[in-house]
């Protein structure tokens, strides 16, 4: 696991993607900054995890089209699965690299409550919070798009694929705005990562949106698992 | 060392492998030889444990390579048809991500330094592998394979795309890996097999047709004693000739050549003084003999042999 570890994560950056990433990460998480600076409430400290999700949502798929869908082009899946290794730690070490790549950019908004630092005290637990939460969020969906990945050949397939459920979790959450029905409300949140996040941006640990993160994480490493043994027989 | 009962593989109808068995003895070389899509991929492929069969079951030194994976891919080095190189890695960090992967014993420096003398890409450790040449894209492959210092080699058509020169260079590697590795190759040419391995099992469609020592695979050919004979005359003249020889079977005309000269794939009865017969036959009548060399079978002649003698 670990050797499929290193190699995906310096691969990031051996290509523009993960500086790619990074950049459009930090360009977009300081403009929420700035607009919560100027409100001049550290209450609204959260608002930067949260605005920001749409946005993630749509930018993973950069970090995981090429999880498989490379190996796969450059056969280089042979060497991974036939060496002595179990299918699941190198499933799990791309997914880790994946995660750690945003991870590094989550953590990196740290800065922005030191800033805060030096006009108000901000409330470390809600910033803590918001960090752990963001964090799950971005997991759950790195995996679904650690599977879609796994299923095509081509990144661009791939993107486009995870891209577009993306759009529909984003479009998902218009539809509370636009609707009085209760049923369909609370389906909706139900289902939302955005509208699972809402706890964290509250201030509250919820354990039912730390279970939903968690299983679909587990679930969708799980479902890429299958398929690259699937594959073997089909 | 490798044990293959009863392999059978299918793709939906297609049946690529078809009750394949053979076992490969310690310290043998064995080639695979075969047309395209003759199912040699596929065996290899499962033999490494890529792919599952249909049915059937593969074993490495006593270790099923799916009930027992881990203990018998330990024991493979595996070069896939095409290397499986990452492009935006240096030799030397793919080396090196190779022998975590593997979770490899040996002192790492001494035996990095081993495999790249051994495979001759010393030289271009340092380079991106996106910037190498096909040869030695084919090294590193190689070289890859060679981490861990595994017992069995599987090297599937290790020579393909490489010039004649490096062509040599290869085979010498294998030979030389040959003396203390258990190796299979892969090729769809016959004299290349022939002049690295020990023994060759030859596949079509999926089907095992021979499993011969590689002389022997000749020899139940050359039965024939087939030679071409190319000579400076008319063909009334050579056909005569020909007829005059007793040692002769039967002949027939393949080519005539602008310069006057005739070549005839002539079919002998016996080998021994049948050549010698032929040439004075022909310098009495003074038809000089431009050309006089053994028939060689390509591999298509082998497979008609091979398959007719089947039916």
């Amino acid at each position: 696991m670990k050797a499929v570890y290193k190699r995906e994560l310096s691969a990031y950056f051996r290509s523009p993607t993960g500086y790619v990433f990074c950049a459009i990460y930090l360009f977009f998480s300081a403009m929420y900054f700035n607009s919560v600076l100027s409100t001049g409430q550290s209450s609204e400290f959260p608002q930067i995890y949260y605005g920001m999700l749409s946005f993630i949502l749509l930018m993973l798929p950069l970090l995981t089209m090429r999880l498989f869908s490379e190996e796969r082009k450059y056969k280089t899946d042979q060497v991974l699965l036939t060496s002595p290794i179990n299918i699941t730690p190198l499933v799990l070490g791309k997914f880790l690299s994946a995660l750690t790549v945003y991870f590094g950019c989550t953590v990196f908004t740290l800065i922005y409550a030191v800033v805060f630092c030096f006009f108000v005290s901000p409330s470390w637990p809600l910033v803590i919070g918001n960090i752990f939460g963001a964090t799950l969020f971005g997991a759950a969906f790195i995996a679904v798009g650690m599977f879609i990945s796994s299923t095509t050949e081509s990144q661009f397939v791939a993107a486009m694929g995870s891209f577009s459920i993306a759009t529909i979790f984003v479009i998902l959450d218009v539809i509370p705005l636009r609707t009085d029905n209760e049923i369909v409300i609370k389906l909706v949140n139900y289902i939302s990562f955005v509208g699972r996040y809402t706890p964290f941006k509250n201030g509250i640990l919820d354990i039912s949106s730390i279970v939903f993160f968690l299983s679909i994480t587990a679930a969708f490493i799980f479902l890429t698992v299958r398929v690259l043994e699937k594959r073997r027989w089909s | 060392m490798i044990s293959v009962k009863n392999l059978t593989k299918k793709y939906g109808n297609i049946t690529a492998l078809d009750n394949v068995s053979f076992s490969v003895e310690k310290g043998e070389v064995v080639g695979f030889l075969g047309p395209n899509g003759a199912g040699k991929s596929t065996a290899m492929n499962i033999i490494t444990g890529y792919l599952s069969s249909t049915s059937g079951n593969v074993k490495i030194d006593g270790f099923d390579i799916l009930e027992e994976p881990t203990d018998a891919k330990k024991r493979i080095g595996y070069l896939p048809e095409v290397p499986p190189l990452y492009p935006d890695m240096t030799v030397d960090e793919y080396l090196d991500f190779i022998y975590e992967l593997k979770a490899a014993k040996q002192k790492k420096k001494a035996h990095f330094n081993e495999i790249c003398e051994l495979t001759k890409i010393t030289a271009v450790r340092g380079r991106l592998i996106k910037n190498l040449s096909k040869g030695y894209r084919q090294r590193v492959g190689i070289a890859q394979a060679l981490v861990g210092n595994p017992p069995v080699l599987i090297l599937d058509e290790p020579t393909v795309g490489l010039d004649p020169k490096q062509i040599i260079e290869m085979r010498t590697l294998i030979k030389k890996l040959g003396e203390n590795h258990t190796v299979i190759l892969s090729s769809h040419i016959l004299s290349e097999v022939q002049a690295v391995c020990g023994r060759i099992i030859v596949l079509n469609n999926g089907r095992l047709v021979a499993d011969n020592k590689a002389q022997e695979l000749g020899q139940s050919l050359n039965g024939g004693n087939s030679i071409v004979l190319r000579a400076l005359g008319d063909d009334k003249r050579i056909q005569a000739l020909l007829n005059s020889v007793k040692s002769v079977k039967h002949f027939s005309k393949s080519e005539s050549f602008s310069d006057g000269a005739q070549e005839y794939l002539v079919n002998l009865s016996s080998s021994e003084n049948a050549r010698e017969e032929i040439f004075f036959a022909f310098a009495s009548k003074k038809v000089p003999i431009i050309e006089m060399k053994t028939a060689e079978y390509s591999l298509e002649d082998i497979f008609m042999s091979l398959v007719n003698k089947d039916k």
